[in-house]
């Protein structure tokens, strides 16, 4: 599959802490999910990748190119923050002709249908939407200039279920089109079980995995088990692991195998919730 | 950049209908001469605000994300608050000169008339040099840090042109329509050259700036 955006050992180093040679790759027509407990390198990664921060080291590529060169890659891409940045007093209609005056690639047909769609009033001003009208508004924004790629830095945070679940669905309708994909940040791992196909996860600056979706949760299970059955387990073959009061709760790379190998121990599916989880608060075995 | 001097221009108009009530305050309470500088440098001052409504959006971060480059959303600036002072001496012109007329303060004849025309076009080059100053101040500073020291750079201009004043005294000048008009043009083209060396200053302030 090809790649729409290839992210190589992007560094940046602020005074207590390093974003560490962060590296993955966008493909297609896919979603990537951008994990990580707060303060672990998200938003810095989104900021490297759109040139908001000077980076010390690595580079970006859009289709191919670097993402710096000219002002197309910045027409090719919608981003959505997690708030409006647009001021308050302005209408829908204002930001639409800021935008049109802004992008080449604008079209105000589109962006009216995304108004209606939305039921965003077009003349009522901004500090009179709610939230979720807000970030709706962002989202029709970034949608009206014909974008390859769509970056969301926790755009769908502070929403309610109703409303994540519509915008998830305009997300999942944008990547059918085999030519477009979204990176998607989010500490809202249920909104990326749903949509993403990709999931990359950073701590504490680095990038811990970079995986298919379905292969953590069809393959990743957590052994629960006793100090006697955890001492027998190889390190090689747990990816991390964290002791409470009870028991032990193991991380492992295939479930089906350790159903097999510990029948006496259960053994239940991981959701990306678990995963982060024991990753960031637990041990890590290799 | 067509864009960004429409954003700050809604932006600004949204907080300066206020203004109009002081206009005519002015026009009514000074000399034309004297309202027509001070509206078109309160209405270049109106630059500051687009900055403090930047920072409360947190526009600046968004902007690069558009097909915009730092460069031009430092020119854009530049060029609202061209604009402001325009729209400032040109409405501090047209409301003092009426309230002139009605006041008798001035009558329609070229003795009152040229003065005030020139004095407008002086309060334009005024108000962009004291835009000039401000701008890097509010690149580096932010507009709410930078308050403290605009206070400072809005008495730079005001100290510029009484020093003028004096030193043209001491020198023995006497400020003939010749001498004025050669010195008018002087302090134009100081004012031009000024607002360039200020937008590489801005520019550089802002390049180097993390959003």
């Amino acid at each position: 599959m090809e790649n729409i955006m290839e992210v190589k050992n992007l560094t940046k180093q602020y005074s207590g802490f390093l974003l560490d040679h962060v590296s993955f790759s966008i493909p297609k027509g896919t979603i990537m999910g951008l994990i990580g407990e707060n303060g672990a390198g998200k938003s810095t990664t989104i900021n490297g990748i759109l040139e908001l921060i000077k980076k010390d080291d690595g580079e970006v590529l859009f289709e191919g190119k670097d993402i710096s060169a000219g002002k197309q890659p910045k027409e090719d891409i919608g981003v959505v923050f997690d708030e409006i940045n647009f001021y308050e007093r302005l209408t829908p209609e204002k930001v639409g002709k800021i935008a049109k005056a802004t992008y080449k690639q604008w079209n105000e047909s589109v962006y009216q249908n995304y108004l209606n769609r939305f039921s965003l009033p077009a003349s009522k001003t901004i500090k009179e939407l709610s939230k979720g009208m807000k970030m709706k508004l962002s989202i029709a924004v970034a949608l009206s200039h014909d974008p390859k790629l769509l970056i969301l830095d926790e755009a769908t945070s502070g929403l309610d279920p109703v409303m994540r679940d519509d915008i998830l669905d305009i997300f999942l309708e944008f990547v059918q089109d085999e030519e477009h994909a979204i990176l998607l940040s989010s500490h809202i791992t249920t909104d990326l079980e749903k949509i993403a196909d990709y999931i990359t996860f950073i701590h504490n600056g680095k990038v811990l995995f970079c995986k298919e979706k379905d292969e953590l949760r069809y393959r990743y299970g957590i052994l629960r088990c006793g100090e006697s059955t955890f001492a027998s387990i190889a390190k090689e073959e747990m990816l991390a692991y964290r002791k409470t009061d009870y028991q032990y709760n193991v991380l492992m790379e295939d479930k089906e195998e350790a159903r097999r190998k510990y029948p006496a121990e259960v053994v239940d599916d991981a959701t990306i919730d678990d995963i982060l989880l024991l990753y960031v608060k637990g041990e890590q075995a290799k | 950049m067509k864009g960004l001097v429409l954003k700050d221009i809604y932006n600004v108009v949204a907080h300066a209908k206020s203004l109009i009530l002081i206009l005519v305050i002015f026009s009514f309470a000074f000399q034309p001469i004297q309202c027509v500088c001070m509206v078109a440098i309160i209405c270049g001052s109106l630059i500051s605000t687009t900055f403090s409504v930047d920072e409360y959006s947190k526009w600046p971060r968004f902007a690069m994300v558009m097909p915009i480059t730092r460069k031009e959303l430092v020119g854009a600036k530049y060029v609202v608050q061209m604009i402001l002072s325009v729209i400032g001496a040109t409405a501090g012109l047209f409301i003092s000169g009426i309230s002139g007329l009605l006041l008798h303060k001035i009558e329609l004849i070229t003795e009152d008339i040229n003065p005030l025309l020139v004095a407008t076009l002086m309060a334009v080059f005024l108000s962009m040099l004291l835009g000039s100053i401000m701008i890097p101040l509010l690149f580096k500073f932010g507009a709410e840090k930078a308050r403290i020291v605009l206070l400072g750079a809005a008495m730079i201009p005001a100290a510029m042109i009484v020093g003028l004043y004096f030193l043209l005294e001491k020198l023995g000048i006497v400020l003939s329509d010749t001498v004025m008009f050669v010195g008018l043009i002087g302090l134009i083209i100081l004012i031009l050259l000024w607002m360039y060396c200020s937008y590489l200053i801005s520019s550089h302030i802002f390049e180097k700036q993390d959003l």
